[in-house]
Parts: C-alpha cells; structure tokens; sequence
C-alpha cells in the first residue's frame, strides 16, 4: 500500500504568485488605517511592531492555505488487493426417465435419483470457489434451464423445479455437453478458470452430437469435464405409477452407465469420472469435483482518494477569522472601549502610498474589513459544498423489468405483417442492448398468470433468451391478468433500487378488468410504468396454433381488440408513459429516451455535483482575488510616510497600479488558461446532445495536443466514441466504424496504462456491440429501414430473408423467424468461434453439430414443458422442424 | 446682522454664529464679563485727569514731582481707565488643535474661545485685532472696532478649514514676535505649548504688552486612555505609532506632561498670564472666569 498527495487542480498553485504580488501591492499600495493622535509619538516608550506583524502573518497564512486548498489535494492511497474469481461451473444434469431409479437413497424412504441429486446441488453451488453457474439440462434432447448466473437463489429455484419427463425421454449426452459448451464465452481467453460437471446415469441413446464430439470441442477450449455417473449397475428400484400419477410400488429394471465413454471424455477433456452409487458418494464426488476448482486470483489495484481540501478549507477559515477577531480588536470596533469613536473627534484616516488621507470610519461600512468578511464568507460556503459533494451518495441502480405481454391477442398479426408479440420482443430486444451495463434487466411474461423469467441482473443472456423465445404458446393460462402482472412485478423488484421501471409490451387488453385497485401499490413502491401499446385499434380475429382462426364453443371467431385507454390509465396513475408502437417508427427512441429519464436524474444529480465542484473553484478564485484586495485595502500594511506632496511618489503610485492590474489579470487569464487546458476532457461533453463526431474530433485534437497522454484522457476518447456511435445508433445514422476502432485503441492503450483508471471492459464491449450490425428496423409498411441496414446485411440478405412474412402464418412460424431475424435463442456463443476453430478438422464437424444442437435450444420451451407438467397436463411434444 | 448677509452663511455656520451671539446677549454673561467697569478688557493703559493734593494712603508712585517742586507741596497725578483699550487676539491653528477624545475638538474650542473675544470686544465697541496663523498661511486683522469687520472675521473663523495634518508650521511651533500691535494692548495668545526655551526677543517684546498665554488641553494629554490600541499617526512627530496603553506607555506620558508643563511655564514664567482650558468645560465660562481672574489681580 502507497499514499502519496496529488492535486486535482493543479493549476490554482499559480495562485502562489499571489503571494509576492501582494507584497509588491502592500509595499507600494499598502494602506494603514489610522488614528490621528498628536503628540503620541511623544508617549510611546518602545516600538511595537508585532501588532502589524501578526496580522500580516494571519493574512499570509490564510491566503497560503486557500491557494493549496484550491489547488484540490487529495491523498492518493493505492492498494493492490488480490480479487477472487471464482470458476464458471455448467452443470449438465440427466432427467430422463432412468433418473427415476430409487437405488441411490435408503431403502425405508425411496427417492429417485434426481430428488437425491437436488440437495447434493444446491449444497454444490454454495461453494464460494465457484463464481457462476449455468444449468443444463437433456434427455431426450437438451435445454439450457440457466445460462450462467452469480444469482443464487435464482439457481436454487431451478433446481427445485427440476423434475424428470419435462423433456421426451432419453439420453443425449452429448447435446447435454454441446450445450454445456455454448454456455461458455469462447470468444476470448477466459479469466476464470472453466468446467463441466456431467451428471448422468446411463449411455448417449439419442441426440445430434455424440459425447466424443462434445468432448472434442470441449477439449479444443479447454473445458474440463467432471463426469459423474449415477446409480449402479444391475437391478434398480424403480416406481410405478397409477393412472393419476401416484405412485403405486416399484419394480426392479435394469440399469447400466456406460462408465467407459464417461472415463474416456473426462480423461480427454483432463476432468475426473467419478461413480456415485448413493447420496453419499454423490457428496463426496461434488465435493472432491469443489476441490478441483480453481479460483483465480487477479490482482486489483484500488485507488482512495481522501480529499484533503475541506481541512485546508477549514484551517483557512479559522486563520480568517482570527484575523478579524484581530482586525476587529485592534482597529475596526473601538466603540466597546472607553472612547466612542462616533462621538469623539479623533480624526480618522488611512496611509497609503505614503500619504495621509483623512477618511472617516465612523459609517458601518467603512468600520467593517468587507473584504474579509466577504472572503470568510466564501471560503465557508466553499467548505459547505466540498461537504456536500463527499456526502452525496453513489448513484443507485436502475432496475428495468420488461413485462410482455404473452397473451394470445398478442399474436394478431398487424397490417404491417408482423404479430404484435414479435413487435414487442424486437423492441425490448434492441432496447435491452442499449442499456448501460450497470442497468439492471429482467423479463417477465404474463398472459392469465406472470412468470419471471428471467430475474433482474447486469447479466442479460437469459433476458435476451427469453425475450427472444417467448411467446402465447408458451403460456399454460390464457388472458391478459394485471393483477398478476403486478403482483409479480412488486416481488421482482429491489426495494433499495433507486429507479424501478417496468416496461409494459402489450396490447392493453386486461382480463379482469377490475386491477385499478392494485396500481397503488406500484406507485406505493415507486415503480414507474413505461407503456408501449401495440396493435392497430380495430377489431381483429385471433390466430390459433394450428394456423388458422381461435373459435369460441360455438364455433365463432374469437376476436380482440387492442385497449389503450388501459394503457393511459396505467401510466397515469404511475406517473409513467405512454408510448405507441403502432405507426410510430421511433418508438424505440422514445423508449429510450423515457428509460434514460430516471437515469438522467442521477445523471444530473452527478452533473450537479461536477457543477458545485465548478463552483467552489470559481468561490476560491473569487476569495483570493478578494483576498488580494483586503491585502491592499484592509490588512495593515507596513507603511511608510513619504515626503509630503512628493510628485515621485504619485508616479510611482499610478505606476504600480498599472503593473498590479496587470500582474492580477495576466494572472487571472493564465489561470484560466490552464484550468481549462488541464480540465478533464469528459467534462467537454455537455447534457446537451452535440455533435458526437465534433466531440470526438475535439478530443483527439487535445490528445494530440499534448505531450503525454495519461489513461484518462484514453478514457474520454473511448466515452466519446462510444457516446458518438451510441446517438448515431439511436437516430440509424451510419456509424464511420473509423471513430469506433479509435475509441477500442483508446480502450486498449488506456488500459495499459492504467487498468484502474476506468471500467475498460465495458467500454470496450460497448465498442464491439456498436461495431456488430444492428439488427433491421422494420417500419410500420414491413419494409426494412434502410438507414439502419447493415452494409454487410444488404449484400447478404436474399430474397427470402426479405420477404415479408405471411400474414396466415402460424404464430410459430412468425415465432421461428423472429428467432432468426433477432438472435438465436443461446446463440451468440458459437458465432464466435474464430475460424482458426472451424478450419481445425477434429473439430469441425462437432462444431457444426453444436451449432445444431444450439439451435435446438429454447428457454421458453423447456419454461412451456415445465409450466405444463407442474399442471398436471400432458406435454405437447412440439415438431422438431420448429427449430428450438 | 442684516437678512442679506444670512443668505450669504451656510446653515452650519449661521447656526454656530447664532448660537455665540445668544450666549453673548444673555445679561449675565455679559454683567459677569464687563462688571462694573467700563471696558471688559482693562490692561494697564490709563488716562491722565488732574493733580490732586496727595493725601495719606495714596500710590507715592503717582506723586507728580513737577508739580510739587513748582507748588511746594505734594501733588500727585490722578488717573482714569483708558477707555480705547486695544485688544490683539494671536491664534496659531495648530495641526496639533485637530484633536478631541470628547465630543468637540481643542481647535473647536479654541475657535470658538476667539469668537467669543471678538464678539465681546465688537458688543462693547472696543477695538480688537486678530493674527490667525494656519498652517502656511497668515490672516491679520488691524484692531478696529467696526463691527461689521468683526462679524465678517467671526465668520471667517467659523468657516475656517483645518490646516493640512502633515504640513507643521514651523513658524507655529515657534511663536516669534508679532510686530504691529499697539503698545500696551492686551494680547491673548492662543497656541499650543511653543518648541523649546523663549528667546530674548520675546522676552524683551512680551514686557510691551499685557500678555496672556491661553492653551486648550484634552483628556488624553492629562492621562493615557485605556482604549489605546489602533495604530496610531502622530502629526507632531510625523510618525506611525502602534502601542499599548501599559505602565511602561503611562510612564512615558507622565513624563512627557512634565516636560511640556516645564516647558509652559518657560514661555509664561508668570502664573497670572498663562491660561490652561479643558476642553471638555464651557469656553465661555472659562473665559470670562480667566478675565474675572485677571480683575481680581488687578
């Protein structure tokens, strides 16, 4: 750990020179009020010359502290602290139907081997070694149940829903590990270490990719694979079950692992096969596999800066106010003495430039150092406001929860061709990628019951997996229900969170109508309501899943009609907005524009803050140069009688005053000079929206500027191309992907030189997603905007992909497109394999599989299965040409 | 004074002048000045009236030899008061005047002591001069009895501005002769405490005259205040002083009250001729108690 000083401004050290400029001033224009008293010469037995002295040593030392006050020291103490990182843990857990085998649990109470795993798991996942986990799950074939999460309780949740014949039977091994695989960032050197945790208890029956394949690619990443296999071998227990699903008794079957492909894959991928006959081999295998973990410790420097100036502030204070205490005491308030100076006739008068000059003292303005007063004044509102900025408290988290609406008047397809629950998905999609980093995201779905889906956190895959994937068919009760809705949405929020919003995608339609009564306790906990109403306010017929038309029991046409008056009334009593999707080709700029309004608050709030340190050094100057002037008019000076009426002494006056004027403004303009010239470049961005390239351009043009560049001026170039490529992205401007590459330049040698000095990572990722095409902006007609088009998208967009989407299409179908046009569900991982990857032969053909196996994964599906198995009712198995 | 000649006065001064005149008009103020004698400034200019025998008791000094030799017997000169007594006012408007812990100041004072004497001089139509030395410049009024001439001087007094503090008058500090003033006239002289020993012209000069020495003191030289702590210009030693009034500051000023008392007396050796006037006291009362004094002597 070192400390050292620093000082933030610099500059106002110049104010130094104040000091030999007020002893130029005092020696030539110094004054000294006094008291005419004939004859006292006369009585005076020595000389006194400490009086003068010491106020002078007051006034020196007060305008010393100020000026290195205002100067802004701060203690620098850096301390390198060693930050843990735990591993990345994808867990890839069997449920097929062999995991209902009781042989791992005693035999007086009979589990099945996943119901003994559950406790095992969540015991796992305490381990403080781990850093996130993700859930797989396969049987018959796989699902991702949680991409990677830090969140706990979230992933506890999950395992407490697990349950066997969610998914058709059988034993995909290797898509449980393909998708294993996909969970990680394998874009990049990873800064943690990395595991599979294979939980099984048969062989590979089913599946795309074998678990050789799988365990090529996991091998090519360096992904080691724990596998753990379950039961034993031979005769297991296993229930049975009545019609209704109660279990009836259990029969032996036969179970085997196919220990030799476990053995194999673990030794390749340079993991560990354990077996796990019962709970307690279960335990100690997860617990041995804890032990194998890695946790990486990076060294992080942290930097504290303790602000040393509110002290010099205080110190210069006291010394000011001595001074009066002084000033007062020695000239300025004799009429507490014997003599009352308003009804005496000692004459009163100053000595400046060697000359007296009668001047009365008996007006209040004249008794009182103005000058000085004011300046302590100053000085003391300073030391309000630097009080004010160390207490004011970092800005607290936005939480953003995107509500959509899944109900099945969602998937009414709209003049424009696309269904309004697609509408709503792109548009919380592209506004989810917009968001800061440090935004907290959710996704909830609501039709006649809301689920979370996704909880809120800075992660976003599962946010975007669920907003991607989602829709009416996922939903096990139909309707539109605010009263769940908000329900939902009250529990999902963090009270602490300064700004909650949720951000309602619906048509409007609520069923039941009477939720008014419960808008009060959104607004009871401050949650904003961002509306954004979709579909045309016509009536029109719902589509059901089989392509054509839903009917009501008498076989009518069951039609919908959007409600936007429900919409208005929300946002009303929320104090929230009301956005319009239809016909409204800015909506998402809109959206924005209204989630960034609470931020801006802090923002402002940050901007006020940067506005008081503004004005504390603009108090600073002002105390000083008032400073100067009580040197020159109210602090004695020692003076010295000249010769009376001496022509000399009058040129000499007049000229120092000429050269104390412009000693003082050539001093001012220097100071401001190089205040401006050492300003941090961020602050040259205003709240105002300027132009984003001029800014860019004008803080090259500094950098270039200068002789050296420090990290933070690397930080100001990356914020500024980020905030250029960020408004050029909000209007579908192009962006010149020039200034974006600049800003990743910046990041890189910012980071150099020093990693502390800004969250690089972000900055950076806020580059490469300003780099990536944006997804097409589909106007209100259907037709692609072609500002927003991607160059890169325009060549390679064929016919189909431009063809506009049938409005009898199945909701699906429009489903399945809007997976390919948005994001693939899980995708992201596997377009970024570099092509090195792809050109490697041992692992090509496993890579395509597992872009396969990838595509077959849908959170919103397994969510469906789950959702209806925990009903009671039959799983519909859906057609594998949907491509999950 | 005419209506014309008020509209000619500032407020202030007309005032003042106002004010002077009424204290003067009280009866008593004027009984208790003149008395019963027919000039309010006797000096020891006396009239010759007839030889009378000279009976027992009388002055011999006022026998008349002449007379006697030629008549035989002792004759002796019989006087009266002179009547025309000339009145010479010196007013040396000392830097060191501009100076009053109370409220009014020792020049205040002084100018309005001479006011007071050419305003009583001017009521009993007995002639009256003034020397009024300011800083540099000498204002010289002939003994005259013109009222009008009086009352134009009063004026001038009062509207008078204080000479510069940083501009000692040498010759102020230094009273020299004044030559022009009837012999045997009655000369106030009304001045700070002159620098240093008496010289023998002025000896010699003052025996011409009826001299009477008037200062006007304040508190503070009598005593140092307690409240001494500003700095401090002294315009009589053209010095800045920053002191404390401490023993040691008390004991400097004593000591400075008796050099300046010796140096009083020097100047007016006779105790009947110097005069010394607090400056928080009423000038006119103290005037004409230093004239009743001066009866009372003669």
């Amino acid at each position: 750990m070192s400390a050292y000083l620093d000082l933030q401004f610099a500059p106002a050290l110049l104010g130094l020179l104040l000091i030999p400029l007020a002893i130029a001033l005092r020696y030539r224009l110094g004054r000294l009020r006094v008291d005419v008293v004939p004859y006292a010469a006369a009585w005076r037995a020595h000389a006194d010359r400490w009086t003068t002295a010491r106020l002078v040593a007051w006034w020196y030392l007060s305008l010393i502290l100020l000026v290195i006050a205002a100067a802004e020291p701060v203690r620098v103490t850096e301390s390198t602290v060693s930050r843990s990182l735990g591993a990345d843990v994808v867990i890839a857990i069997d449920v097929s139907t062999s995991m209902l085998a009781e042989d791992m649990a005693a035999a007086s109470t009979p589990k099945d081997r996943l119901a003994v795993l559950k406790p095992a798991l969540v015991e796992f996942i305490k381990d403080e070694s781990i850093g996130r986990v993700g859930l797989v799950l396969f049987a018959g074939r796989s699902y991702t149940l949680v991409p990677l999460s830090a969140d706990r309780s979230w992933l506890r949740q999950q395992i407490e829903r697990l349950e066997i014949g969610d998914i058709e039977d059988g034993t995909a091994i290797g898509d449980g590990l393909g998708l294993a695989i996909t969970q990680f960032d394998l874009g990049g050197p990873a800064d943690r270490s990395r595991m599979i945790v294979l939980l099984t208890d048969g062989s590979n029956t089913s599946g795309v990719m074998t678990p050789p394949q799988a365990a090529a690619i996991a091998k090519k990443f360096s992904i080691p694979i724990y596998s753990v296999a379950m039961g034993r071998d031979g005769f297991a227990p296993y229930p049975t079950f009545d019609a209704a699903g109660r279990r009836i008794g259990s029969r032996q079957q036969p179970s085997s692992v196919d220990r030799d492909t476990l053995t194999t894959i673990a030794r390749e991928t340079d993991g560990v096969h354990q077996d796990a006959a019962d709970r307690e081999q279960l335990t100690a295998s997860l617990a041995a596999i804890s032990s194998r973990l890695v946790v990486v410790q990076k060294s992080q420097k942290t930097v504290t800066r303790d602000d040393l100036s509110k002290w010099l502030l205080l110190a210069g204070l006291i010394t000011l106010t001595v001074l009066l205490v002084l000033l007062f005491r020695s000239n300025g308030l004799r009429q507490g003495g014997g003599v009352s100076h308003d009804r005496s006739k000692i004459v009163d008068g100053i000595i400046a430039s060697g000359q007296f000059k009668i001047q009365s003292t008996t007006g209040l303005l004249r008794r009182f150092p103005l000058l000085l007063i004011a300046s302590a004044v100053g000085v003391l509102i300073a030391l309000v406001l630097s009080g004010k900025s160390d207490s004011s408290p970092a800005p607290s988290q936005q939480q953003i929860l995107f509500a959509l609406d899944a109900s099945r008047s969602m998937d009414i397809v709209d003049e424009s061709g696309v269904s309004r629950i697609d509408r709503a998905r792109r548009l919380a999609l592209r506004a989810l990628g917009e968001l800061e980093s440090d935004v907290g995201a959710g996704v909830l779905v609501f039709a006649g019951s809301a689920h979370v889906v996704a909880p809120i956190a800075s992660e976003r895959t599962l946010a975007e997996r669920s907003l991607a994937s989602f829709g009416s068919t996922h939903m096990l009760q139909q309707g539109s229900s605010y009263l769940e809705l908000f329900k939902t949405a009250i529990s999902t929020f963090d009270a602490s969170a300064s700004d909650k919003v949720l951000v309602l995608l619906s048509d409007g339609e609520a069923n039941p109508e009477a939720w008014a009564a419960d808008v009060s306790r959104l607004k009871a906990m401050g949650i904003r309501v961002i509306a954004v109403g979709f579909g045309q306010e016509k009536t029109a017929p719902i589509p059901d899943v089989a392509g054509g038309w839903l009917r009501d029991s008498r076989g009518m046409f069951v039609y919908a009609k959007p409600h936007p008056e429900n919409l208005r009334r929300l946002v009303a009593a929320t104090s929230g907005v009301m956005l319009t999707a239809q016909g409204n080709p800015v909506v998402l700029r809109e959206l924005l524009e209204s989630l960034s309004a609470a931020k801006n608050v802090e923002d402002q709030r940050w901007s006020s803050e940067l506005a008081m340190s503004e004005l504390r050094r603009t108090l600073l100057s002002i105390v000083l140069v008032l400073l100067l002037l009580a040197a020159w008019r109210e602090v004695p000076a020692k003076v010295r009688l000249a010769a009376v009426d001496s022509r000399s002494n009058r040129v000499a006056t007049v000229s120092s005053f000429v050269v104390a004027a412009f000693v003082i403004v050539a001093g001012f303009l220097s100071i401001r000079v190089e205040a401006q010239f050492a300003r941090p470049l961020q602050t040259i961005q205003s709240a105002e929206e300027r132009d984003a390239l001029n800014e860019v351009n004008a803080v090259v043009r500094e950098i270039l500027s200068r002789s050296v560049v420090s990290a933070e001026d690397y930080r100001s170039l990356a914020r500024a191309a980020t905030n250029y490529g960020a408004i050029h992205r909000l209007h579908a401007h192009p962006i010149s992907e020039g200034v974006l590459r600049d800003g990743l330049v910046a990041v890189q040698l910012g980071r150099q030189a020093d990693p502390t000095a800004s969250d690089w990572d972000v900055l950076e990722r806020q580059l490469r997603r300003l780099l990536e095409p944006p997804p097409p902006i589909v106007a209100d007609d259907g037709e692609i905007d072609p500002a927003n088009e991607p160059l890169e998208g325009k060549l390679a967009m064929g016919s189909s992909a431009m063809a506009e989407p049938q409005p009898t299409e199945s909701p699906q179908g429009s489903e399945a497109s809007d997976v390919d046009d948005v994001q693939s569900p899980g995708g992201g991982a596997a377009d970024e394999f570099a092509a090195s990857d792809w050109s490697d032969a041992s692992v090509a053909v496993p890579l395509y599989l597992l872009r396969e196996v990838e595509s077959g994964d849908s959170y919103a599906e397994l969510f469906r299965r789950m959702q209806w198995r925990s009903a009671g009712r039959d799983i519909v198995i859906p057609r594998p040409t949907q491509g999950w | 004074m005419s209506g014309s000649a008020n509209h000619l006065l500032d407020a202030k001064t007309r005032e003042a002048l106002q004010r002077l005149v009424w204290r003067l008009r009280g009866r008593r103020a004027v009984s208790t000045a003149t008395g019963s004698e027919r000039s309010i400034f006797r000096g020891r200019g006396m009239e010759f009236d007839q030889v009378v025998k000279y009976a027992f008791g009388d002055d011999i000094r006022d026998v008349d030899w002449n007379v006697t030799a030629k008549l035989g017997d002792l004759y002796r000169k019989c006087f009266v008061e002179e009547r025309e007594v000339v009145v010479f006012i010196v007013f040396h408007d000392d830097p060191a005047l501009q100076f009053g812990s109370g409220p009014r100041s020792k020049r205040e004072f002084a100018i309005e002591l001479v006011c007071y004497a050419l305003l009583l001089a001017a009521t009993k139509r007995e002639r009256v001069g003034l020397l009024h030395r300011s800083g540099s410049t000498e204002h010289r009024l002939q003994p005259t009895r013109d009222r009008r001439r009086i009352l134009a001087e009063v004026v001038r007094l009062l509207q008078s501005v204080s000479p510069p503090l940083r501009q000692p008058c040498e010759r102020c500090r230094q009273p020299t002769v004044v030559t022009g003033i009837p012999r045997g006239s009655l000369v106030l002289w009304l001045a700070e405490i002159p620098e240093g020993s008496p010289s023998p012209q002025w000896r010699a000069w003052s025996r011409h005259y009826d001299l009477r020495g008037v200062r006007v003191e304040d508190a503070w030289e009598r005593s140092v205040p307690n409240d001494l702590s500003a700095p401090i210009f002294d315009p009589i030693a053209d010095q800045i002083v920053h002191m404390k009034p401490d023993a040691s500051v008390r004991a400097t000023h004593e000591q400075w009250r008796y050099e300046r008392e010796r140096r009083w007396i020097s100047w007016w050796p006779d105790s009947r001729r110097r005069n010394v006037m607090d400056v928080a006291a009423d000038p006119l009362n103290q005037f004409i108690k230093m004239l009743r004094a001066g009866e009372k002597r003669r």
